[in-house]
């Protein structure tokens, strides 16, 4: 708490704030916390849930900006199957995926 | 996946070529403005191409501008692209429509009258009379009435049962005659139609085989319709049809037997009912429980396919199940009360056995002693007079060869 009193806590502890309610009330951190979910399915998809944008796609490299930095899809023949404001699906042959922070 | 592509086709789409120098920022602005785009791939350093509903593809415009980026449409497709193409073109969809009227309005005359069950009577007969209640082909299915024809038929067909008409492309008429009694004037004997003690004879016509007295066996000649001449008369063998009134007295025998504890099964009432649709291997359950909930339970299935057609087999089922449940109750009984049932249960048998006309003179019960100590059982025997004679005919000739010896 700071001197102000009351609610206003500065950003560090709001996040372990959050934090620790998202883990006693088993809620899920992506959403509490505002976290990217990302599913890798084999070497084939990749599906990114909250992101924030596409910052750059080319055929060999996706890579999407989220909460807590940069995410980076390598492959090859990278196509995006469906993009939504939540949601982004990339299909192709995935090598690897990266987390920039 | 599959209903994506579904709508994207019902509501139509577009293929669009995107050119420009950061594409990317072209998707992120569709993003933010809740555009959908889906199957986004890379053609070059500078081309992208995307698919897009076709209602927002004016937006689409106006972010392409503010991304630096030229759009270029490349392909229309879906329902309402297709519709509009097809407004071009009436004459087709007017031909559709004017198949499908001609197969309905072909579907609504009777074309053939086929009749079944005919043996005496000439099917040619009976499609006349038909047409003359209005079943004939070329005429509208829905002007005749089945059950006009049947009623026609059946006054002014003689000898004929029953009558049903079933009235559809191929009309069916099903005739069924009656079995008209053979004259009576071929040579017969009157012979015992059961096993039994005669008990009465009457001969009308014929010569009498039997006395009152006789144990008779089913099949024997009670009257004969071969009347030899007495000795001494000059005269030949003359045949007749036998004519007369044989009462017997017939023994007929029941069984019955219950046990002193038994299972039985009830039914609760209750049922359950699964729709479920077979694919190939799988089934897919469409209502109902995933599992029978019940310990004991019988099973109704209707199972519903498509039709074989020319040696394809559709993998595709239909099944309907449905499971009642049952309950198992252990039922005891006293002697006295297993002893009534088996009682019950032997006249039950009785009843059916029994012949109707028949004149019960005695009726005894006999407990079936020894065996099972869990049974009661009980036999019962009815003792009945009755017509016992049955006309059946005979050929002279082959009777005087083999010498008549019934």
């Amino acid at each position: 708490m700071d001197e102000k009193g009351g609610i206003f806590l500065s950003r560090e502890s709001r996040k372990r704030l959050e934090y620790i309610l998202s883990h006693y009330l088993e809620l899920p951190k992506e959403f509490v916390l505002d976290l990217p979910r990302i599913t890798i399915v084999g070497d084939v998809q990749v599906l990114v849930e909250n992101h924030r944008g596409i910052i750059e796609y080319t055929p060999e490299k996706l890579r999407v900006s989220t909460s807590i930095g940069e995410l980076q899809i390598e492959g090859m023949g990278l196509a995006l199957r469906c993009i939504q404001p939540d949601e982004i699906g990339v299909d192709g042959k995935i090598r690897s995926v990266t987390l920039l922070e | 996946m599959f209903l994506r592509n579904f709508w994207a086709y019902v509501l139509g789409y577009l293929v669009l070529f995107v050119r420009g120098g950061h594409p990317e920022r072209f998707i992120n602005l569709a993003l933010t403005r809740g555009i959908v785009l889906w199957d986004l791939v890379r053609l070059d350093r500078e081309t992208l191409l995307v698919k897009v509903y076709a209602r927002s593809f004016r937006q689409l415009r106006h972010i392409a501008r503010r991304a630096n980026c030229r759009i270029r449409i490349r392909m229309k497709r879906g329902l309402p692209f297709y519709l509009y193409r097809l407004r071009r073109r009436r004459v087709l969809v007017a031909g559709g429509f004017i198949f499908c009227a001609i197969v309905y309005a072909l579907c609504s005359f009777v074309w053939t009258v086929d009749v079944v069950g005919a043996r005496r009577i000439s099917p040619e007969t009976i499609r006349r009379m038909a047409a003359e209640a209005g079943l004939r082909p070329g005429v509208l299915k829905y002007k005749v009435d089945g059950n006009y024809v049947a009623d026609h038929l059946m006054q002014r067909l003689p000898g004929v049962a029953f009558v049903e008409v079933d009235v559809k492309g191929r009309a069916v008429i099903r005739v069924g005659e009656r079995v008209v009694a053979k004259s009576e004037t071929n040579p017969c004997h009157v012979i015992a139609g059961k096993d039994g003690v005669i008990e009465s004879l009457l001969v009308l016509v014929g010569s009498p085989r039997v006395k009152e007295g006789d144990v008779v066996k089913k099949g024997d000649v009670l009257i004969s319709g071969i009347i030899r001449p007495s000795p001494g008369e000059k005269s030949q063998v003359r045949y007749v049809a036998a004519k007369g009134i044989v009462r017997a007295r017939v023994w007929y025998r029941s069984y019955g037997e219950a046990l002193l504890s038994e299972i039985k099964e009830e039914k609760t009432g209750r049922k359950a009912k699964i729709i479920s649709l077979k694919l190939c291997d799988k089934e897919i359950i469409i209502k109902g429980p995933a599992q029978i909930p019940y310990r004991f339970y019988r099973l109704k299935v209707k199972r519903l396919k498509i039709p074989k057609w020319r040696e394809i087999t559709f993998p595709v089922e239909f099944a309907t199940i449905e499971a009642e449940e049952y309950r198992r109750v252990w039922v005891k009984r006293s002697e006295e009360e297993a002893l009534r049932l088996a009682m019950e249960r032997a006249s039950r048998q009785m009843a059916e056995l029994l012949p109707e006309g028949a004149a019960v003179v005695r009726r005894y019960w006999k407990p079936v002693v020894g065996g099972d100590s869990g049974l009661e059982a009980v036999v019962l025997t009815v003792e009945t007079v009755e017509e016992i004679g049955v006309r059946r005919e005979f050929r002279p000739k082959e009777r005087e060869q083999s010498n008549d010896t019934r």
